[in-house]
């Protein structure tokens, strides 16, 4: 049933209301948007569109999903990224520190953020200038309903919105799990009602505690200026200047000297080139190798050589509390490539989950 | 006029209103139109048309028989063959996809076979670019097709189903594509309709009728003959005079189109143009954005307007003069640069179309913006729309022509080298020792265990974008620890090159070269040569660089020929396969190696398929009749078998020769099993036989490792329940394809070890 569209709360200068979900890979972003916009329009009423970024690695790949809805006669012509978004939702509280996560806020834009702390920790934490602040502890909600917390940031962003009609959602969450995961339908179905019942929202007025927020564009260092000519790469293997242990879905293997035998079989298994290996004179004056232990900076947690330790030192720990974004987003190198999510799903638990989406590159 | 309206309204059948994107518009059209043949080969970003159809046809809802080709010339023959049997024929392809299908564009055309092909356009390599741009497209213009403008997904619907109409059109008969922007459109969700019931569109498009076709004994025919001066160009002619019809018919199909739909398509549309004194010209998407830019600065008092074709082959010269005539300036802004030219085609079309009306006065600006994919926002045609009023105002044209959006740079970065090269003293510690034994006439490799292994440097830096737990660099890794010296690299398109070179990074510590994967064996084969020649000469010092080629299997489906041109010649280089059954890069398609059964994203098991259709290829046996000297297959799980297969392939070509060699390589991503247990993943399919570990060398089989006489060996079933892409084949509904794919496995087997056996097999 197509209700009368609701008025929207705010526009932009092309009449439009714009949301951002700034995610990682893996987490369902992508898959929300899409629900949230399918529901506006299909249910609602509204215009919209939804697409997503694509980033050309994989699991704690930076991902934006973006939706823009308009009202119903207005027509859709921009396909543009969301540069100001009016809601936007950051899956991971991670993200707040990455430079360019809060870019283009309004100074009256909603921010969702999955976070475990109060509202009042998580504005200083985001330096939010003003604003209304959700907040809702995802992960949470998730592990015990057995569900992902793409479904539970979804009941937070409606309640949020103050626009958007839960019922809408929800019958487009039961109609995209209906079809191939029926068992699923209702952990996520109560899911959303807990993200939208438990999520706190605070508004904070401007107090001038906090320097307001620019909207910035990603500009390459590299120009037509800098850049060697042809595409060429004069420095390779600097990929070593990278920080993978955002890849990395809570899980990393630790190593225990006591019980290594140098045997290399880490070394041979590991993808990620992750064991670094000393050549040590023994006093016989024998030269061997032995192990100094991994460089986490690299390591995706696949636990590869957890599994073909023969014995035991090395074992599956988790990281507490939470996934470390250690290195400089930058670093990840700039999207050129493609991820996505469409495939994705599958209700999964997070952290631990199966990758299991897709992704096409080339 | 309401009244009219009105009156259409309950006329026209019904229509659905959904949320989808151009991708899934292509695909809902083909469905209603039922399409014969596709053929097709998976590139982004229009692979999803293939595999969402494959999909349709796994459930029955298609009868399209849809045939994945070995690449897109490949894909481009078997449609041609099609369209001459007379039904309907589908192609889906981009970027370097329809360059390479390019040469049979005219064959097509010139033989007046209609069909359809979707271009989701996407900027051409090199450097590989995946996302949207117009060089592609731009590349078609002379192919005889006609090419029709797809700007949203709901245009993308429509356009599929006159593209039909046109194409067949008995005073046209000729192949259609559908051009559509890739990502902006193919991949971006939309408010659209389509029609609720498939026979609206099969009545609109009507019943095939095709006067010639090769399936009709009683009526003869040869199709292609040979034909010269002063016969072709009069068969040109007739191809310029289906053109000329098609510009003719087209304003009343679509015109009939929009009675039925609601939604017309003018040739060329002109939005609030009809008082401008500045306009811009644009393609598609970018077409759509401009239009707020134009709202914007109308509403504050400037007369401006957006031009955007709906056709552009046949150019509608006619429109764009008449639309044009009143206007003082018109931008156009092209997405793909004519380089040399000083602009972009679309400018110089503008400019021509303008010049053949003696009396017209607008100045013309030309602009390339938003190459690789680079958006395109509102703010950036409002700059382009005040660059056209700043003509029209000054009456002259101070930048003919110039690029939007190109960055110079941050002055203060340099490239820095982070990691010394390494030395060829680090690389060749003489752990792996291979040499020629006589009395065995073959070459015996000894060599160092996994432990003295790590102290050989690993050419491929850490810091990879790979997949947790892919099995591509632990493979790479081993192999290489068996090489000694230098080495250059060259990789194929596939997960390998993407994950490795990111720009501006780079994994690769040695020299390393990309050319696209149906021509990587060709191009090192090129490289070697100089590199021998200039050593002959005494430029370079010789016998130093060991060349090695790394492919993915599906860089073998695609570059088979040139491999095999390049093993026929036998120039001194390795390539090194990593077989994951599939292609992972762009999202688990089939390749010729994914075993019978496989369930892929073009091969979805369902009630009317049981995932792949036919047996896997046997790359090493086609290499193997090449009768070059050395050809073998390992994975990573044999501790130091893939080590010193690698020394002994240096060795060969040391020695002059060329060498295949086979990795099945786990895809942790696509295969769908927890990720921690790659290597007992690969081991299982060895101890099942499905993937036997062997080399030939110099025509003499042996099986390095066999799990029969090890008591390893597992059954074919055991295998393939490990994995989410073939659990499937242990339900009762695909026994049939089980026991199919038991009896080849068994097959290969045993006439692998009667190889094994006998000295001349
Ligand atoms: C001419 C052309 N066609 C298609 C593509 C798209 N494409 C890039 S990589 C790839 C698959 C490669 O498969 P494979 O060689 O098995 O390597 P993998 O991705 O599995 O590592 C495809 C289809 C392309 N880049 N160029
Ligand atoms: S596999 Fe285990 S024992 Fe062997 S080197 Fe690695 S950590 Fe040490
Ligand atoms: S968990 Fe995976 S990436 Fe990390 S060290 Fe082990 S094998 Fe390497
Ligand atoms: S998709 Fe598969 S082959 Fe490609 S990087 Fe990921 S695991 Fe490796
Ligand atoms: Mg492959």
């Amino acid at each position: 049933m197509v209700m009368s569209p609701p008025s929207l709360p705010k526009t932009n200068e092309l009449g439009f209301y714009e949301m951002r979900f700034d995610s990682v890979g893996g987490l369902g972003a992508n898959l929300a948007g899409q629900l949230l916009a399918q529901a506006a329009v299909l249910g609602q009423g509204l215009n919209g569109a939804h697409f997503s970024s694509y980033g050309s690695e994989k699991k704690g790949s930076p991902v934006k999903s973006f939706v823009r809805l308009g009202p119903p006669d207005r027509e859709l012509r921009t396909s543009n990224p969301v540069d100001r978004p009016h809601l936007l939702a950051v899956f991971h509280h991670c993200l707040l520190k990455v430079a360019g996560t809060l870019s283009g806020l309004y100074p009256d834009s909603i921010l969702v953020v999955n976070v475990p702390d109060a509202v009042d920790d998580v504005r200083e934490r985001a330096k939010l200038p003003s604003g209304t602040l959700a907040v809702l502890n995802a992960l949470d909600i998730a592990v015990q309903e057995n569900t992902r917390i793409n479904t539970a940031i979804l009941g937070a962003i409606v309640k949020a919105s103050g626009f958007l009609d839960p019922s809408a959602v929800k019958e487009a969450i039961a109609n995209s799990f209906g079809k191939n995961h029926p068992d699923k339908v209702k952990s996520n179905l109560k899911t959303f009602d807990r993200g939208f019942n438990e999520v706190k929202i605070k508004e904070f007025p401007f107090d001038g505690r906090f320097e307001p927020i620019p909207t910035t564009r990603y500009v390459p260092p590299w120009g037509y200026a800098n850049a060697p000519i042809g595409g060429i790469i004069i420095n390779p293997g600097n990929t070593v200047l990278k920080d993978l242990s955002a890849s990395r879905q809570g899980i990393f293997p630790l190593y225990h000297r006591d019980r290594c035998i140098d045997c290399g079989l880490c070394a041979m298994t590991c993808p990620d080139y992750v064991f670094v290996w000393d050549r040590v004179t023994d006093k016989g004056g024998h030269t061997n190798m032995v192990l100094r232990g991994p460089n986490l900076q690299y390591c995706k947690g696949c636990l590869k050589c957890v599994e073909i330790c023969p014995v035991e030192a090395l074992t599956e720990e988790c990281e507490r509390p939470e996934f470390r974004f250690t290195g400089d987003p930058q670093l990840w190198g700039p999207i050129e490539a493609l991820v996505d999510l469409e495939r994705d799903n599958e209700p999964a638990k997070w952290p631990q989950e199966e990758g299991a989406w897709w992704r096409r590159v080339g | 006029m309401l009244a009219h309206e009105e009156q259409t309204r309950v006329k026209a059948p019904a229509q659905v209103t959904a949320f989808k994107k151009g991708n899934e518009m292509a695909v809902l059209a083909a469905k209603q139109i039922n399409y014969h043949i596709m053929g097709y080969y998976p590139i982004t970003p229009s692979t999803e048309i293939a595999e969402e159809l494959d999909e349709l046809y796994s459930q029955g809802q298609i009868q399209t028989k849809l045939i994945p080709a070995d690449g897109e010339h490949g894909a481009a023959g078997i449609c041609f063959g099609a369209s001459t049997g007379g039904g309907r024929v589908l192609n889906a392809t981009s970027a370097n996809g329809l360059l390479y299908a390019m040469e049979q564009l005219p064959v097509q055309s010139g033989t007046r076979f209609p069909m359809v092909l979707n271009v989701v356009t996407r900027s051409v390599s090199g450097p590989l670019d995946i996302r949207g741009d117009h060089s592609d497209i731009m590349m078609a213009l002379n192919a005889g097709w006609i090419i029709l403008l797809a700007r949203n997904p709901q245009a993308v619907y429509d356009m599929n189903i006159i593209a039909v109409r046109i194409g067949e059109h008995p005073d046209v008969r000729l192949p259609v594509i559908v051009a559509t922007d890739g990502f902006f459109t193919s991949h971006q969700k939309r408010r659209v309709q389509y029609f609720e019931d498939d026979q609206v569109v099969r009545d609109f498009v009507g019943q095939p009728h095709m006067p010639i076709t090769s399936l009709d004994p009683s009526q003869p025919v040869t199709i292609g003959a040979y034909m010269n001066d002063p016969d072709l160009i009069n068969n040109k002619y007739q191809l310029k005079l289906a053109m000329d019809a098609a510009e003719r018919l087209l304003p009343d199909i679509f015109a009939e189109y929009g009675r039925l739909s609601g939604r017309t398509y003018p040739l060329v549309e002109g939005y609030r143009i009809e008082d401008a004194d500045a306009t811009l010209f644009l393609l598609n998407s970018a077409a759509e954005a401009a239009k707020d830019a134009v709202d914007k600065l109308r509403s504050e008092g400037h007369k401006v307007g957006v031009l955007s074709p709906n056709v552009i082959r046949p150019f509608p010269a006619a429109g764009v003069r008449r639309r044009l005539s009143g206007v003082k300036a018109v931008l156009i802004a092209d997405r793909a640069d004519s380089y040399g030219a000083h602009g972009g085609n679309m400018a110089l079309e503008v400019k021509a179309a303008l010049k053949d009306d003696p009396r017209n006065q607008t100045l013309c600006l030309s602009r390339v913006y938003g190459l690789g994919g680079k958006d395109f926002y509102t703010e950036d045609a409002e700059q382009l729309l005040k660059t056209a009023m700043a003509a029209a105002e000054l009456g002259r044209v101070e930048i003919p022509f110039d690029y939007l959006g190109a960055t110079a740079g941050d002055s203060q970065v340099r490239p820095e080298r982070v990691q010394a090269p390494l030395r060829k003293e680090d690389v060749s510690q003489g752990l792996v020792k291979a040499e020629w034994d006589e009395e065995a006439g073959k070459v015996k490799v000894s060599g160092a265990g996994p432990r003295q292994l790590t102290a050989i440097p690993d050419r491929i830096a850490p810091g990879h974008g790979a997949c947790p737990g892919c099995g591509i660099f632990p493979t790479l890794s081993q192999f290489l620890k068996g090489i000694e010296g230098h080495v250059v690299l060259l990789f194929h398109t596939g997960c390998g090159m993407i994950v490795t070179t990111p720009f501006p990074y780079s994994s690769h510590r040695v020299t390393y070269i990309h050319n696209l994967f149906q021509n990587g064996s060709a191009t090192l084969s090129g490289l070697v040569e100089m590199y021998r020649e200039r050593a002959r000469r005494g430029e370079l010092p010789g016998d130093e660089i060991t060349f090695i080629m790394v492919s993915g299997d599906g860089g073998l489906d695609i570059g088979m020929g040139p491999l095999i041109g390049t093993a026929l010649r036998g120039h001194p280089m390795i390539v090194l396969e990593y077989d994951n059954q599939g292609y992972m890069n762009t999202g688990h398609q089939l390749s010729y190696a994914t075993p019978l059964g496989d369930a892929t994203s073009t091969s979805h098991p369902g009630r009317f398929q049981s995932g792949k259709t036919f047996q896997q290829k046997d790359t090493p046996q086609i290499m193997a009749a090449t009768h070059i000297p050395y050809v073998f297959t390992s994975v990573e799980g044999l501790a130091t078998d893939l080590v010193r297969k690698a020394a002994k392939a240096q060795w060969y070509v040391r020695h002059g020769g060329f060498v295949y060699g086979q990795t099945l390589s786990v895809c942790s991503l696509n295969w769908r099993y927890n990720e921690r247990i790659g290597t007992k993943v690969v081991k299982a399919a060895v101890d099942s036989c499905l993937f036997p570990v062997y080399e030939i060398e110099n025509g003499k089989t042996a099986i390095t490792y066999d799990p029969e006489a090890r008591g390893k060996r597992i059954p074919v079933s055991e295998w393939l329940a490990m994995t989410g892409k073939s659990r499937h084949l242990l339900k009762p509904d695909y026994s049939d394809t089980l026991h199919a794919l038991e009896q080849e496995v068994e097959r290969r087997w045993r006439r692998l070890k009667a190889m094994h056996e006998h000295p001349l097999l």
